[in-house]
């Protein structure tokens, strides 16, 4: 393969002068490839062909601004004015603002500490600022990327007096909202589901699909790429199967073939012809792979019954979402009363559809990350705005001068703020880099995270525009008061007494104002970030109740077109586990539905003996389905009774095993051995008594989107036979003695073995599945860890150029002390108590600050309390300690003030 | 106008490498018979200002020249030194050489 030279990224680019762009990039290249790579080798040659694009995007920038001023300048002056002269042109003020930007760069070189120190700060602040919100925007703002898709809605219902919060449509609810609302272009259904495929060559593979109504895609508004549509009538039972393919399924499993459609699949077991390939990226619902039509018959369904559905549509043209509303409350009220044995209590939800799909706890620390970070930027204003005033105050003079010279106000605040915002600029240039790899690292984290296939993480132009504008904003706010401060100052004083060149302005209140701020902005952001260190601290040494090295997992499931009853599955079930056990360097192997770590079905359930008056008053607990030895698999250890065994069959005796925290809560002081519990509605014909035959420690139950508020998830569980329950889609859980992706091939062999058919899906090793199940805390952990390091840095900084320069500025007053006989003790005291003062009041601030991030910080955290003493001791300590550094170090340097040097006139 | 026809340095040094490199002269070829010649380090985007001014000025004009593959397909922009040019660099070498004038035997001697 032939070399080729650096991408240069958009962004760069338009930052290249305009006109020359061509000629540079193509300069650039050419001696790229043809001298500096064959002379100088990749690494270096890559470090000179960035070294060359950013020198000249720095000179094309300035020259093309030049350029252009000039331009101007010279149209405005050649138009004719009219005989009263004219105000001053806007070439003219390009060419004052040209000077001022000049002098502003000038004064960047001229005090390259300070200067660096204020680029530095506003760079990390306007950095963290724009990733953050390119995070907020592209997950929760942007949407769906298709015209007014801000109009497509997505319902559900409720049923309030139960609690249920959100359910989905059964087919006959949604058959009658369809003809009966009027407020919506339509309305079309879906549910997601697994869907096999097999065809004649190739492995078969587990895609997840949608099983859409016909008019699905028409309400998202996207058409195929090729290929046509669903027709109205293809989602109806019994007519002839056809699928649509989704971009990467086209592309991975058929190579772009471009003479796909009108070829046949199996899927699920059934033959469907390809009528469609959908645009590259388009994964709807959530994140899927194809679609086949819905084909429910709701003729041979009770109402109530069946899969439950999503509904979409489209908002009509001038209905706002409260109309629409209104309209689906009173039929849901309708069909209430119509149905009260299925309908009753039932309420319908209309909401926009990106807000079902995003869960509201990601929202809100997405708004919180959002909050927190601008905490970060609102202390780098203030140190920058600190260092402004320290060295506006350097320049008394000079601006005095300048003030008795003739020079107006208005016109020195403007070079003032121009200086502030020419180093905002570089700054935040800065910052967007920073940015730009941040959300490099950031997609890098999240690649393995199911999301919405609609987030899209990137610096596109309204990221951009909002780095801009804080960049901007920044520069003003952190110039602003000091450049008024500064130009206002009292001529007269200042040039009457020439000791007092620079100590004559005091720094004053609003100084130490922000220093207090800095400090309790910084502490409240640690205390966020201690709880999330000590939070993902405690993960870390968190005992789940069982062992996850050398376990291997993988998902297997049954369809009802090729195993249509109970016994076709237990049979499938009974031939698997042997088979898998036999495989070389397995010790034991299971199957569950819920694998531990990853949530599980939450039952309602009667204890024999107790009556409910309704069936909201019974207890609730975990049921996972299991077969024997998945306690061995994860090494657990019985307290009480045994494990399942071969006989707890259908037509065996009923049985279950509880967790130790339901034996403790349900039979607390008896053993729960031998008592009975049923599952499911109290009067419920179906269900049987079910006697506990087993008592096993707790095992983590985890659940939650990544594990979020997975604090609050109730202990009690309970595992019945999947022998008695013969569940369709089933977790593998494999010991091995070697690492366990070393079987994954033997494990497919079995499964195709058994049923040629038959994908295995989900490969993963169980310490992954936890590492899946907990996701949240280790990146919010990380970013909230960020925030607080940044903000302490940023802090310990601006108290240290606070606390030096009112040192400095204090020498003469330090030299006469020490001339009237002080010793280095007293000068030291007296410097510290100001700065320990303005710490104190920080600190106290801080820990009010923290308290209050930390109650919505509460269900991010892992095992620990967002009260934690600790960590919050902690905090006040490390910024403490920080502090008293920074205040010390100038503190000391005032103690060797030299005299004679001190008190010698200017 | 005295003014118009004073060169500063680094123009005086882009133009001679203009004029060394004749119809040869574009942004890479100039870059580096530059800091052949010099020894001095200098980028494209010090270059091209300069040129720009230069063209201002009327010293040197320009013109698009052909795409290559080595540069993505991307044109030249090829220079050449016009008359004004060259009086301003001979006028410039004469300045120098009348404040030099006198001193040469005394430097020649220390080297």
């Amino acid at each position: 393969m032939s070399p080729v030279p650096p991408r240069i990224p958009q962004v760069v680019r338009r930052f290249l002068d305009s006109i020359e762009h061509d000629a540079i990039v193509g300069d650039l290249e050419e001696e790229y490839l043809d001298f500096v790579l064959p002379d100088r080798g990749v690494t270096r040659a890559k470090l000179w062909f960035w070294s060359h694009l950013m020198k000249s995007v720095a000179a094309g920038a300035l020259h093309g601004a030049k350029y252009r001023s000039k331009r101007v300048s010279r149209a405005v002056l050649s138009t004719p004015t009219g005989p009263f002269g004219r105000s001053k042109s806007l070439g003219e003020k390009m060419n004052t603002l040209f000077k001022d930007l000049k002098f502003g760069l000038r004064m960047v070189r001229k005090t390259p500490g300070v200067s660096a120190i204020a680029i530095l700060a506003i760079a990390l602040g306007v950095g963290i600022t724009t990733h953050t919100f390119s995070i907020v925007y592209g997950s929760v703002i942007r949407g769906l990327p298709y015209e007014g898709a801000d109009r497509l809605m997505h319902l559900e219902r409720n049923n309030l007096p139960e609690g249920i919060q959100s359910m989905g449509v059964p087919i006959h609810d949604y058959l009658d909202w369809h003809a009966q609302q009027t407020v919506f272009d339509d309305l079309a259904a879906f549910y997601q589901g697994t869907v096999n495929v097999v065809d004649d060559d190739g492995q078969p593979e587990r895609f997840s699909g949608g099983f859409i109504s016909w008019n699905t895609f028409r309400q998202v508004g996207v058409e195929p790429l090729i290929g046509r549509n669903f027709r109205e009538g293809e989602d109806q039972p019994g007519v002839p199967l056809t699928v649509m393919l989704g971009h990467n399924v086209w592309q991975t499993r058929y190579g772009g073939d471009a003479n796909i459609l009108g070829k046949t699949l199996r899927a699920n077991g059934r033959t469907a012809t390809i009528v469609g390939v959908m645009p590259e990226k388009f994964r709807f619902p959530f994140d899927e792979d194809l679609w086949m039509p819905l084909g429910i018959d709701a003729a041979q369904l009770e109402r109530g019954d069946g899969f439950f559905l999503e509904v979409i549509g489209r908002l009509r043209e001038g209905v706002t979402m409260e109309e629409a509303q209104t309209q689906m409350a009173g039929i849901a009220e309708r069909l209430a009363s119509a149905f009260p044995e299925v309908n009753e209590g039932v309420s319908t939800i209309v909401q926009s559809y990106v807000d079902e799909y995003m869960p509201p706890q990601i929202t809100q620390i997405l708004y919180l990350m959002l909050v927190a970070v601008f905490g970060v930027l609102l202390i780098a204003c203030a140190n920058v705005a600190n260092l402004f005033l320290a060295r506006a105050a350097g320049r008394t003079k000079e601006i005095a001068v300048r003030t008795a010279l003739g020079a107006k106000r208005s016109r020195l605040i403007s070079q003032l703020l121009v200086e502030s915002t020419v180093l905002a600029v570089i700054g935040g240039l800065l910052g967007i880099v920073l940015a730009y790899g941040g959300i490099t690292v950031f997609n890098a984290w999240i690649i393995d995270i199911q999301k919405p296939y609609w987030i899209d993480l990137r610096l596109d132009t309204t990221v951009m525009t909002f780095a801009l504008i804080v960049t901007v904003v920044s520069g003003l706010v952190s110039g602003t008061f000091p450049a008024v401060k500064a130009s206002g100052a009292d001529v007269n004083e200042i040039l009457k007494d020439e000791n007092r060149g620079s100590s004559g302005f005091r720094m004053g209140r609003f100084s130490a104002g922000l220093v207090i701020a800095e400090i309790a902005v910084s502490c409240g952001l640690l205390v966020g970030a201690g709880l999330m260190i000590k939070s993902v601290a405690a993960l870390k040494t968190f005992d789940l109740g069982f062992e996850t090295e050398q376990v291997f997992t993988a998902r297997v499931g049954l369809f009802d077109v090729d195993y249509p009853t109970f016994e076709d599955r237990v049979q499938f079930h009974d031939a698997l586990v042997p088979r898998l056990e036999a495989l070389p360097g397995v010790q034991a192997a299971a199957l569950t539905t819920s694998l531990p770590g990853s949530g599980a079905g939450r039952w309602r359930f009667s204890l024999e003996g107790e009556t409910y008056a309704e069936d909201r008053d019974q207890p609730q607990t975990f049921r996972n389905t299991v077969t024997p030895n998945y306690f061995a698999v994860f090494d657990v250890d019985f307290i009480e009774g045994n494990d399942f065994t071969v006989a707890h069959r259908a037509d065996g005796l009923p049985v279950v095993i509880a967790n130790q925290s339901f034996a403790r809560r349900f039979f607390p002081g008896e053993s729960a051995l031998g008592k009975r519990i049923k599952f499911g509605a109290s009067n419920s014909p179906n269900a049987e008594w079910r006697t506990i035959v087993g008592i096993v420690p707790d095992m983590w139950i985890g659940g939650g989107v990544g594990g979020i508020g997975v604090s609050d998830v109730p202990p009690e569980q309970t595992f019945v036979p999947l022998a008695q329950v013969a569940a369709r889609f089933v977790s593998m859980a494999v010991r091995t003695q070697g690492p366990p992706s070393s079987i994954t091939s033997g494990v497919r062999q079995v499964v195709t073995g058994l049923d040629a058919t038959l994908p295995i899906y989900n490969v993963l090793p169980m310490n992954a599945v936890i590492e899946q199940g907990t996701w949240s805390f280790g990146i919010f952990g990380s970013l909230f860890t960020m925030f607080g390091v940044i903000a302490l840095f940023l802090a310990a900084v601006g108290l240290y150029g606070v606390m030096a320069f009112s040192v400095s500025s204090r020498t003469t007053e330090m030299g006469i002390r020490i001339a009237l006989g002080a010793v280095g003790a007293d000068v030291m005291r007296l410097v510290l108590k100001k700065g320990m003062r303005q710490l104190a009041i920080g600190l106290t601030l801080g820990l009010a600050l923290g308290f209050a991030l930390s109650r919505p910080l509460g269900q991010f955290l892992f095992g620990i309390n967002p009260s934690d003493l600790t960590v919050y001791a902690a905090v006040v300590v490390t910024l403490a300690a920080t502090g008293f550094l920074a205040i010390v170090i100038p503190a000391r340097r005032a103690t060797r003030v030299n005299v004679v040097e001190a008190l010698r006139p200017d | 106008m005295m003014n118009r026809h004073f060169l500063g340095e680094f123009e005086q040094i882009v133009l001679l490498a203009i004029m060394r490199l004749g119809p040869d002269a574009y942004g890479v070829t100039i870059r580096r018979e530059i800091e052949a010649r010099t020894g001095r380090s200098v980028s494209l985007g010090a270059i091209y200002p300069t040129l720009h001014r230069l063209e201002e000025k009327g010293f040197v004009s320009s013109y698009t020249g052909e795409p290559t593959a080595t540069r993505g397909g991307r044109a030249k922009r090829h220079f050449l030194i016009e008359a004004p040019g060259m009086a301003a660099v001979r006028a410039s070498r004469e300045m120098i050489e009348s404040l030099w004038r006198g001193f040469e035997t005394d430097m020649e001697g220390e080297g």
